[in-house]
C-alpha cells in the first residue's frame, strides 16, 4: 500500500455512515437492499458508499444467485494503524532538502566573507553556525585548547565563548584540556 | 392560478421550504460525521437555487418581451418556465447515462439526485399551475 492509498483509507473510514456498513459487514455479508433497510438510507446512498469502500480494498463483493453480496476484506482491516502510520513516503525526502534550506539561510545570513557576524540567540541557529565552523576541524582528532583558539579565531574574535558552546553542544569533548571533535 | 405574480409566490415560497429542510438536514449530517450525505443535500440546495433563478429569468424575459394581458404573460411563461425542465438536466442525463455505462457510482448517485429534485419541481409547478 501506498501513502496515498493509506490517506484514502483514513478519508474513507472518516465518514459515520461508512462505518456503520462496515460494522454489519463484519457481523455477516449482506446485500444493498438490506444494508439500506437497516442503516435507512436509499439503496443508491449504500451502493455510494460501498463503492468507496471497495475502493479503498475495505470491502469486496461477489454475486450469488440474483443478488450482489458485499462483504468486509479481513485483511485490510487487520493492518493496524502503526502499519498505515509507517509506509513509506517521498516526504521524507522533501524535508530532508527544506531542512538543507533553512541551514543554507542561516548560514547565508550569519556568515559575512566567511566571517560569523555575531553569535545566534536561538539555540537551533546556534548549532546550525557551530556545526559549519566545525568542519574546519578534523573529526577524532585531538586539539589543544590553543590551537581551537586559533582556528576559531578565524571565524570570530570572541572564540572563548564560541568554544564553551561548542563544547556543551557535543561538538567537541574535552579532557584534561585537550579537545577531540565528536 | 392565472398570473406570473400568484403562482411566483406560492411557487417559490415552496422551494425555499424544501431548500432550507435541505439546509439543516446538510448540517445535521455533517455534525453526524456523514459527510457524503451531508453533500448530497447541498447538491440539493444548489439545484432549488439553480430553478428559482431560472424562475426569475423567465418572468423578466416573458415581462421583457410579450405586450399583451396578463393571462397571455402568465402562459408564455408558463412555456419557458417548463422548458428549462428540459434544457438544463439534459446534461445532467447525459452524464448519467455515461456514469452507468462506465460503473461510476458517485456520479450516477449525485445526476439522479439532481434530476429527482428537478422532477419534482416540475411536478410542483405543474401541480400549482393546473390548480
Amino acid at each position: 500500500m501506498t501513502e496515498d492509498q493509506a490517506i484514502q483509507l483514513f478519508k474513507c473510514l472518516s465518514d459515520k455512515s461508512r462505518l456503520q456498513i462496515l460494522k454489519n459487514l463484519i457481523k455477516e455479508p449482506m446485500y444493498v437492499e438490506l444494508l439500506a433497510e437497516r442503516l435507512e438510507l436509499t439503496p443508491s446512498t449504500i451502493s455510494f458508499h460501498l463503492k468507496k469502500l471497495i475502493d479503498v480494498g475495505l470491502a469486496t463483493s461477489y454475486k450469488e444467485q440474483y443478488y450482489v453480496v458485499y462483504s468486509i476484506n479481513e485483511k485490510m482491516l487487520e493492518n493496524t494503524i502503526l502499519e498505515l502510520v509507517k509506509i513509506d513516503s517521498n516526504e521524507h525526502e522533501a524535508q530532508t532538502e527544506r531542512e538543507e534550506n533553512y541551514r543554507n539561510k542561516i548560514i547565508k545570513s550569519f556568515f559575512v566573507m566567511g566571517k560569523l557576524k555575531n553569535i545566534p540567540v536561538q539555540n537551533e541557529k546556534r548549532k546550525i553556525v557551530l556545526l559549519e565552523i566545525a568542519k574546519a576541524f578534523e573529526q577524532g582528532k585531538k586539539y589543544t585548547e590553543r590551537e581551537i583558539n586559533i582556528m576559531i579565531a578565524d571565524y570570530y574574535d570572541d572564540f572563548c565563548t564560541l568554544r564553551k558552546y561548542m563544547v556543551s553542544e557535543g561538538i567537541f569533548e574535552r579532557e584534561n584540556g585537550i579537545y577531540t571533535k565528536l | 392560478m392565472k398570473t406570473i405574480g400568484e403562482i411566483k409566490q406560492v411557487y417559490l415560497d415552496e422551494l425555499e421550504l424544501r431548500k432550507s429542510v435541505c439546509v439543516t438536514k446538510a448540517t445535521s449530517l455533517q455534525a453526524d460525521n456523514k459527510l457524503d450525505e451531508a453533500n448530497f443535500e447541498k447538491i440539493k440546495v444548489n439545484v432549488f437555487d439553480i430553478f428559482t433563478t431560472l424562475f426569475n429569468a423567465s418572468e423578466k424575459k416573458v415581462n421583457a418581451s410579450v405586450k399583451g394581458t396578463d393571462l397571455e404573460k402568465y402562459n408564455q411563461f408558463c412555456i419557458e418556465y417548463l422548458e428549462t425542465f428540459n434544457k438544463i438536466p439534459s446534461s445532467w442525463r447525459i452524464k448519467l447515462e455515461y456514469s452507468i455505462k462506465n460503473n461510476l457510482i458517485a456520479d450516477k448517485v449525485i445526476e439522479e439526485l439532481k434530476l429527482d429534485v428537478a422532477d419534482s419541481l416540475k411536478n410542483l409547478f405543474n401541480e400549482m399551475r393546473e390548480s
